[in-house]
């Protein structure tokens, strides 16, 4: 039997597969074997050449009607159909909802191993991949590896960097599957019920928690969140308790990872760390320099929000100014 | 094996029943919201616990309860007490409504029980227990309150105070348990003659008071009511004329088991509250909890708990076998294993030591938090107003209950009162 | 009158999971123990079912021993029967092991028309048992589902998904994971409690299910776990000073520019 090489990458997300294909083009450079995507759809052909450029080196085209409803059956029959002629080492998919499920059948025909919402992908010396996740609500970080080949892990939105477009040259191959028809029938789509903006979609979040006093004080915040063009967020208990807003960032509520989470006047008590843990750059300001926070904080600022806030802002607005 | 502590898969799944209602229902904010806005008790609490069937669980299927033991009722009181610190649910709906609620199942006729009783387990009516009046509580002789037999009815006429759930009662509809005299005080035996009633609390010649304003347990009113000739028939008597002191031991008893029981929620609500605040708050550098003056106290809090809740279980047990052994109604010739005195004596004991324990928690705790303990941002003062109430005298005073223990070990010879 | 199989979690809960603190261990072994948040959705549900077309509600769960306690209250939310499939040998496998044991355990029960999971369960929250055993057993699968309806030989889904609602058709039987949104558990009263002590409750072991003890637990698993520790804050740590808060905050500001904030 073939050894099972390379590396594949599918989502039906565009913009997952591309974060994928930039981890995945990490991989298969350490593995020394090739890079495809999957690409997947009705009428998509014209799509594949720029994947090279963003990374692949082959990239497998099944162009089908069927896809066109997004139901699992014809994807799964396309990857199943695919990964057993071509055997791939690992296969990356974007963990959507629809690309959780269709993994785990994906994998359960294959009968290998899956590892859902990986962070962090490695390949240790006997060149097994080295997956991580976040398991037990936020509270635990599982290193996971495999027994069994392909090595499959869905991967979640906004997880890895896009790649950057580059010249390079690669293979693209159409292929013919026999897709199977799918098993359910959709008889309806309504959109998704229209929200305020949603506080996980924030790339910069100004939170605030007890240390605000009134929610007039809020204003503050506001302020400069929209001077930096971003959310305002709370924690649970002026929520809860103080019943100013009804939803809060935290292990009960939203679980938010922006690029600057700047935490004001809150503790940091570990429900609420647990919601934003995941943000990249984190900005705490305390009065109390024992506060929690601090411990997850890339920037500490000892001191009263009520000074600091406003001259924030302030500062921040001369500067951009200038 | 006779002795075995383990709970039963039931017990577990009740108390886990009755946390998980509790989790969503009787969260802090609620509480403190029912302690700050003050009587009439949510209804929706009542009906919540009365829909899982935990209110006079005690009382038998065929009665309408669900039957279980003592031992379980009690588990159930904890974790009332634990969620409500300000002990208002668990004396409302334990005490009252559980501990007299069943007793007063176990003597009343089948035209109280269909019109009060049953609506009662079900959360639609209020019954609790009237004896305290202006004269006294503990001090049966005191009671003025009569009954005069005319026909087939009960002429009623007197004055009952600090009563639980008046308010509650008049707007839900409901009765008490009352103790009127129906015969002459009789010297050196002030017990005898005493009968027990059920008076609804709609019945013509009722005046309730206003209610009082207490320190503490603000859920659930206190209140009294006046009774000028009203008229009761006689199937509203309950058990055998002359027999009512012993009903109303009875009764307390009862009561008196739920309440402790509910202390040993409250403490453990306590001590699960200063936990995190001591480890956590610092003073000079160190955390609260690294000073020995502190963590000592709580060491004796938790071994003082354990004793409690020990001291606690093992009397409903003991009251369980005893209601085994004597059957229904209760015959005290059948009592085989606990003399009911021997009973009396560890509830006395239990009474006495879980409000006086869960005060001095509640105590303790709010001067290792300071200032902090002092506000309503914590349980603690609520606890400490409402466990107050239990130390300074409802269902028997402190006193009362050394006196009780002090009999049990010296003879009746050395009652203070004779 | 349908025939409901839920299969249920039984999950460490995670609010009581504590941390060792020199190796950074989890330490789940005290942890308390309850039926998976979602699971308990799917049971809720499955009774809802019961309840206003008749039939049955049958609890799976494969798990330690200690599952009793777990499944007897699946049996006091209403469920008729438990089966709880429980060996030493599988502890450890992987959601691939699991769901094959799951179908086995399905298959042994006999006809069903609905299988229903929790999306996922709250300890590993890997969504993957749902769909495999529905691969394994080759029937239907409407995942992420918030309402649920059956017509005749059909079940009427509505699913949650990131970008719109879809309503999903499919012939039963079928298996369904639905979301917390779809109902809210009951909580079981004492009567219930009481009554469940009585109702049937089966317990089996591999070998009573045909499967060979070599190929579960880790050694028959694919994905292997080799470490669970909490996870580490792998933070800058910079603390802004300054002479007063205005100094403070333009040197907190400058730092934000430099990496890349408040750039329109």
């Amino acid at each position: 039997m073939n050894e099972f090489k390379s590396v594949w990458v599918f989502s039906e997300n565009r913009d997952l597969m591309l974060e994928m294909l930039c981890k995945g083009r990490e991989l298969a450079d350490k593995l020394q074997t090739e890079l495809a995507v999957i690409l997947l759809g009705c009428k998509i052909k014209d799509q594949a050449e720029i994947l090279i450029k963003y990374g692949a080196d082959k990239v497998y085209v099944v162009d089908d009607p069927k896809f066109e409803k997004l139901q699992t059956e014809p994807y799964l029959s396309a990857l199943t159909n695919l990964a057993t002629r071509y055997r791939p080492e690992i296969i990356l998919i974007g963990s959507t909802k629809r690309g959780k499920e269709l993994a785990a059948r994906l994998t359960t025909r294959l009968e290998t191993g899956l590892v859902s919402d990986a962070f962090k992908l490695e390949i240790d010396e006997n060149k097994r991949l080295i997956a991580t996740r976040i398991v037990y609500s936020g509270n635990g970080v599982a290193t996971e590896t495999y027994q069994t080949k392909p090595q499959v892990a869905t991967v979640q939105p906004r997880t890895f960097e896009k790649p950057k477009l580059m010249e390079r040259k690669g293979q693209v191959v159409e292929v013919n599957v026999t897709l199977e028809e799918p098993k359910t029938e959709v008889i309806e789509i309504k959109p998704v019920e229209v929200k305020k903006v949603r506080i996980e979609d924030a790339r910069i979040i100004v939170s605030g928690g007890r240390g605000v006093e009134k929610k007039e004080d809020f204003k503050m915040l506001e302020d400069l969140a929209t001077l930096l063009g971003g959310y305002v967020g709370n924690t649970r208990p002026l929520a809860e308790d103080r019943k100013w807003f009804s939803e809060w960032v935290g292990l009960s509520g939203k679980k938010v990872k922006p690029d600057l989470y700047v935490a004001c006047g809150l503790s940091g008590v570990i429900q609420h760390i647990a919601g934003m843990r995941d943000s990249k750059v984190i900005v705490a300001i305390n009065k109390d320099q024992e506060a929690p926070i601090f411990q997850v904080a890339d920037y500490i600022v000892v001191d009263d929000i009520y000074q600091i806030v406003p001259a924030l802002t302030e500062a921040l607005r001369k500067m951009l100014k200038s | 094996m006779v002795f075995d502590f383990t709970e039963t898969e039931t017990q577990r799944l009740v108390v886990k029943s009755v946390k998980d209602w509790c989790e969503r229902n009787l969260t802090f904010e609620r509480v403190r919201e029912m302690d700050d806005k003050g009587h009439p008790f949510p209804k929706e609490i009542v009906e919540g616990l009365c829909g899982l069937r935990v209110v006079m669980g005690t009382v038998p299927a065929e009665h309408g309860g669900s039957g279980i033991d003592w031992l379980t009722q009690g588990m159930i009181a904890e974790v009332i007490g634990y969620y409500d610190p300000t002990i208002a649910t668990a004396a409302g709906l334990m005490a009252v409504e559980t501990g007299w609620g069943f007793t007063l199942d176990r003597y009343c006729n089948e035209t109280v029980r269909e019109k009060y009783i049953k609506p009662a387990i079900r959360g639609e009516k209020f019954v609790g227990i009237a004896t305290t009046e202006p004269g006294g509580g503990s001090d049966v002789a005191a009671f003025k309150s009569t009954a005069k037999k005319d026909g087939n009815e009960w002429i009623i006429n007197g004055e009952k105070t600090f009563i639980s759930g008046t308010e509650e009662c008049k707007k839900w509809g409901g009765g008490y348990w009352i103790n009127v005299r129906t015969g002459p005080i009789q010297p050196g035996a002030p017990h005898r003659n005493m009968t027990s009633f059920f008076l609804p609390i709609d019945a013509e010649g009722v005046e309730v008071q206003e209610p009082y304003r207490d320190a503490g347990r603000m859920a659930i009113s206190t209140g009294g009511f006046k009774m000028k000739d009203v008229r009761l028939p006689d199937e509203y008597k309950l058990g055998e004329e002359g027999k009512g002191f012993y009903y109303t031991m009875e009764g307390f008893d009862n009561a008196r088991m739920m309440i402790a029981a509910s202390c040993v929620g409250i403490i453990q609500r306590i001590i699960d509250e200063a936990v995190p605040y001591i480890t956590e708050r610092k003073t000079f550098g160190r955390p609260l909890a690294k000073y020995e003056a502190i963590q000592f106290e709580l060491a004796e809090l938790y071994r003082e708990m354990e004793a409690l809740k020990l001291m606690t279980r093992k009397t409903t047990w003991m009251q369980d076998i005893r209601y085994k052994e004597e059957g229904m109604p209760q015959k005290i010739s059948k009592a085989k294993t606990f003399k009911p005195t021997d009973v009396a004596g560890w509830i006395s004991m239990i009474k006495w030591k879980g409000p006086s324990l869960a005060l001095e928690a509640a105590r303790k705790a709010m001067i290792w938090f300071g200032a902090a303990g002092y506000t309503k941002e914590y349980i603690l003062e609520s606890a400490w107003r409402g466990v107050m109430s239990y130390v300074v005298g409802a269902e028997g005073g402190l006193n009362i209950q050394k006196i009780v223990v002090a009999r049990e070990l010296l003879g009746r010879d050395y009652v203070p009162y004779k | 009158m349908p025939r409901i199989i839920v299969c249920l979690k039984q999950a460490v809960d995670v609010n009581h999971i504590k941390v060792d603190p020199t190796t950074r261990r989890l330490i789940t072994a005290d942890a308390p123990k309850k039926i998976s948040d979602f699971d308990k959705n799917a049971l809720e549900e499955a009774v809802r079912i019961k309840e206003k077309l008749q039939g049955e509600v049958v609890a799976l769960t494969v798990s330690a021993e200690d599952a009793k306690t777990t499944l007897r209250e699946a049996l006091a939310m209403g469920a008729d029967k438990a089966y709880l499939v429980t060996d030493p040998s599988f502890q450890d496998s992987d959601a691939l092991i699991t769901s094959h044991i799951l179908a086995q355990a399905v298959k042994k029960i006999g006809s069903f028309d609905l299988i229903l999971c929790g999306e996922a369960t709250i300890d590993s929250y890997s969504a993957q048992v749902g769909p495999r055993l529905a691969e394994r057993l080759g029937i239907p699968v409407i995942t992420y589902v918030r309402k649920l309806s059956l017509e005749g030989n059909h079940v009427i889904a509505e699913r949650s998904l990131e970008d719109r609602f879809e309503v999903a058709k499919a012939r039963m039987p079928a298996l369904i994971t639905v979301i917390k949104e779809i109902n809210e558990p009951r909580i079981p009263s004492l009567p219930d409690i009481l009554k469940a002590s009585k109702k049937e409750f089966v317990t089996w072991s591999l070998d009573e299910l045909g499967v060979s003890k070599e190929k579960v637990g880790i050694t028959g698993s694919s994905v292997q776990i080799l470490e669970v520790l909490a996870p580490k804050g792998e933070r800058k740590q910079i603390k802004i000073e300054g002479e007063n808060p205005h100094e403070i905050a333009e040197n907190l500001a400058k730092a934000l520019i430099q990496k890349g904030f408040a750039r329109r």
